[in-house]
């Protein structure tokens, strides 16, 4: 059940089961919120070439778009967070660009899902 | 190395208020957070939330906790530090602490259990899974013995004389909420004296202890106490460290048992 946009609808589906449109909507929401301002931080690390700071904002990444099955995003701040273990980030700009281009459509597909509350 | 963390000053004794479970996410995401207040809402939890290791400790230390739910991957102190603190500081009563991670890396789980935590999940988890893991936790301590039966370790003349779970009107302060506040003070002072060589505070620790367990009736506590007493008196602080794991065992056996009286009880006066 996972669309061309990356997102797993069965974690959705879990999280409504959980609280209904209106946990739906203020995960969602929290997420969005969150994300934004971690690929932000994310953009700013590798530009700076902090591995730690890298490694540390990618792997909440990772771990708050899997709690709402936004796994596109979750595999490239994978990929992100082991380039920070590692202590290299230099090819981290090109997966940063991946990155924006998954999240531009995980947003659109979940940005409606934030109003449904 | 481990930081520097002074012990702060002890807080008052929680009141008595609400029966639901007291649990402490630790976790520094915002989102995972959410999911994970709203399922232990669902099992019925009161959720604090801390979003890394030194503000967990912060929390652990001004209130009792029925659970925590500690993400391993966090900035400042992680999950791993954060436990084995918790394990050190506050020994008693233990608080199930079940670890969380999003690496899907072997030994993961062998290095939580070795830090201290009671069981472990991996993210993203499911309610059910959750819940199975606190059922884990759970029953790992609630092995309350009947404080009817003999043998129990809590007196039975003691339930019957005494009017605390049996009153009109609930106590001003639960019996069960001071005898646990005392329990674990005196017994992180037995802890810490133990690994300063300190016999004087021992055997002050001791005596305390051993009069909190007498006000409750709980006599096989109060003897254990009495002799570490002794062992503070008379410097011996090795046979002392031979006892303390009996002793913090019967602690909870007895907080189990108050426990048990005191949810009886509220029932009654419901």
């Amino acid at each position: 059940m996972i669309n061309e946009a990356g997102i797993d609808y069965v974690t959705i589906e879990d999280l409504r089961t959980l609280g209904g449109d209106r946990l739906v909507a203020e995960v969602v929401t929290t997420y969005l919120d969150e994300a934004r301002g971690d690929i932000d931080a994310l953009r700013e690390a590798t530009r700076a070439a902090d591995p730690v700071l890298v490694e540390e904002i990618a792997h909440r990444l990772k771990s708050a778009s899997a709690g709402v099955g936004a796994t596109t995003v979750a595999s490239h701040a994978e990929e992100l967070q082991f380039l920070g273990r590692a202590g290299s980030v230099s090819a981290a700009p090109e997966i940063v660009r991946a990155l924006d281009d998954a999240w531009q459509q995980v947003e659109t597909e979940l940005t409606p899902l934030a109003r449904a509350a | 190395m481990l930081p520097a963390v002074a012990m702060s000053e002890r807080t008052e004794p929680t009141p008595i208020g609400s029966t639901r479970d007291r649990a402490l996410v630790v976790e520094d995401s915002r989102t995972n957070k959410l999911i994970a207040v709203s399922m232990l809402g669902q099992l019925n939890f009161d959720v604090d939330y801390a979003e890394n290791g030194v503000l967990a400790l912060e929390r652990l230390d001004s209130r009792p906790y029925d659970l925590v739910l500690m993400d391993i991957m966090m900035p400042r102190m992680d999950g791993y530090i954060c436990t084995r603190e918790i394990r050190r500081r506050f020994p008693w009563p233990r608080v199930p602490v079940i670890a969380v991670t999003a690496n899907v890396m072997t030994g993961d789980r062998e290095r939580c259990l070795e830090a201290g935590a009671d069981d472990y999940l991996s993210k993203p988890y499911k309610l059910d899974e959750l819940t199975a893991a606190v059922k884990r936790v759970r029953t790992s301590r609630s092995a309350a013995a009947d404080p009817a039966s003999s043998g129990g370790p809590i007196d039975t003349a003691w339930i019957e004389s005494t009017e605390v779970f049996d009153g009109e009107s609930v106590p001003a302060l639960s019996i069960v909420d001071v005898f646990r506040d005392e329990a674990r003070f005196t017994i992180e002072q037995i802890f810490s004296a133990l690994v300063v060589d300190d016999a004087r505070q021992l055997y002050r620790a001791a005596r305390t202890l051993r009069s909190a367990a007498a006000n409750v009736g709980a006599l096989g506590l109060a003897d254990q106490a009495a002799a570490l007493e002794r062992c503070g008196e008379h410097g011996n602080l090795d046979q002392a460290s031979s006892m303390v794991d009996m002793l913090s065992g019967e602690c909870d056996r007895v907080l189990s048992t108050l426990e048990y009286l005191e949810t009886g009880y509220h029932q009654r006066a419901a």
